[in-house]
């Protein structure tokens, strides 16, 4: 999976290209990891996340989890029907505040 | 009587679509093939000899209906062309030189026959005198006193003692099973025993703490219910399926040889294996994590380890039961 940032303001946008499985929850994690030093705010971009599994879950709520300690948050914009459905089968889809664009999501943290 | 079953090509395409690997018409509607249904309808009706007409012949169908002994009737199979019609297929048919003095039945396409087993006879004999002519999206069911009479019928659905449901994509597939579960349970014969109104379940059902199970709902054989499951209301759980501790399915048919993980939240769904589809917007999720969702082995292995433990620890708790107290308690603990 390829992971890609870019920041608009205070808020620090990752792009997820692929499959979240296999070795990719732990190098999205390691990456967020370093990143959260610098922005707690920050939005996922899920327009190309083909596939979530547990693995890939966890790491979202673990990071989840590390940005709120920060004071921030993880919010997810334009997830696919796919993986909504792995929310929703897992419990996790209330979770996540979830967004149907980067841009309302960006939004939302100007609320 | 004598029946005759056509069964097209063209009404494999929305099976295909989602990936089930099977003929159309095994399908399976609340754990039980939809041929079968189709089958059952005809003994029902006392046909004694029931010929199968496919376009590429399904061997499993053969090897599920065998020679028709298990049903109550005699199957034959017969290979037809797409370009073959109704008419040169009922003719060519062996026993359609017996249908000069014979009543028959002519089930053409695919669709579901809704019948209530105990109001079959009386008006049976209603529609069979004056021969009829059922049809629905996905094909037509017609009945004659005898050939003679296939010239001569009367387009009638109302006052028979049966309707038909097409059978031609998935949301088809769902409201079938659920107007089975709803209200139709006693209407056909149904794999496995009834529990209560409205919950049918198979043998080898084995059910963990606190499992809450809401009508109407059907268990298939080989279930395993984990502790704190909930499952139902109208819910369809295929055979050998394990649902795993604090999952809830309800309002989905979750077919056989299939494994839930803990801790999920099953709604509106058709679960095969680890293929999940959306009944609502037909989108279709491949779950390549087992722990979520994963495909089971076929039911022999499952029930034999099951019925194995199950020996073993009666046999020790026998053993125990019948030793001393001083020579039990002496040997510290044999098992």
């Amino acid at each position: 999976m390829k992971i890609d940032k870019r920041e608009q303001k205070d808020i620090l946008i990752i792009i997820l290209d692929g499959r979240m499985d296999g070795e990719a929850p732990l190098q999205f994690k390691q990456s967020v990891h370093s990143w959260l030093n610098y922005n707690s705010k920050l939005i996922l971009d899920c327009s190309r996340l083909s596939y979530l599994d547990s693995s890939g879950l966890g790491a979202l709520l673990s990071c989840l989890r590390e940005a709120v300690k920060k004071g921030g948050d993880l919010r997810l914009a334009a997830v696919s029907s796919s993986v909504s459905m792995v929310f929703e089968l897992t419990r996790t889809d209330k979770v996540f505040s979830t967004f149907e664009s980067v841009p309302q999501a960006v939004a939302s943290y100007n609320e | 009587m004598k029946a005759i079953i056509i069964l097209r090509q063209d009404k494999k395409k929305w099976v295909e679509s989602l990936g089930f690997n099977c003929h159309p018409a095994m399908v399976p509607i609340c754990n039980k093939p939809l041929l079968e249904y189709l089958v059952d309808f005809m003994v029902l009706s006392q046909c004694n000899s029931i010929a199968i007409n496919m376009e590429n012949p399904s061997h499993k169908i053969q090897d599920y209906f065998g020679d028709g002994e298990r049903f109550g009737t005699c199957i034959s199979y017969k290979s037809i062309n797409s370009e073959e019609g109704i008419g040169h297929i009922i003719e060519s048919n062996d026993i359609y030189s017996y249908c000069s003095s014979f009543p028959l039945i002519v089930l053409d396409g695919l669709f579901f026959v809704h019948y209530d087993k105990l109001e079959f006879n009386a008006a049976w004999t209603r529609a069979l005198d004056t021969g009829v002519l059922a049809s629905c999206n996905t094909g037509n069911l017609l009945i004659v006193p005898n050939i003679q009479h296939l010239r001569n019928l009367s387009r009638i659905n109302q006052g028979i003692p049966f309707s038909l449901s097409k059978m031609e994509n998935i949301d088809d597939f769902v409201r079938i099973n659920m107007e089975i579960l709803d209200a139709e349970q006693e209407h056909y014969i149904l794999p496995g025993y009834r529990q209560s109104q409205k919950i049918n379940s198979g043998k080898n059902i084995e059910i963990g703490k606190n499992v809450k199970i809401t009508p109407p709902v059907i268990l298939g054989n080989n279930v395993r219910l984990q502790d704190n499951v909930r499952v139902g209301p109208h819910t369809v759980i295929g055979h050998n399926v394990i649902l795993d501790e604090r999952s809830s399915v309800n309002r989905s048919v979750v077919l056989s040889s299939t494994y839930i993980g803990k801790n999920l939240q099953v709604s509106k769904k058709i679960i095969d294996g680890k293929k999940v589809i959306n009944a609502l917007n037909k989108d279709i999720l491949e779950v390549d994590d087992q722990s979520l969702f994963s495909d089971l082995p076929d039911t022999v292995g499952f029930s034999l380890v099951t019925a194995t433990r199950k020996l073993m620890k009666r046999l020790k708790d026998s053993i125990i039961s019948f030793m001393p107290d001083f020579i039990s308690s002496k040997s510290g603990g044999i098992f």
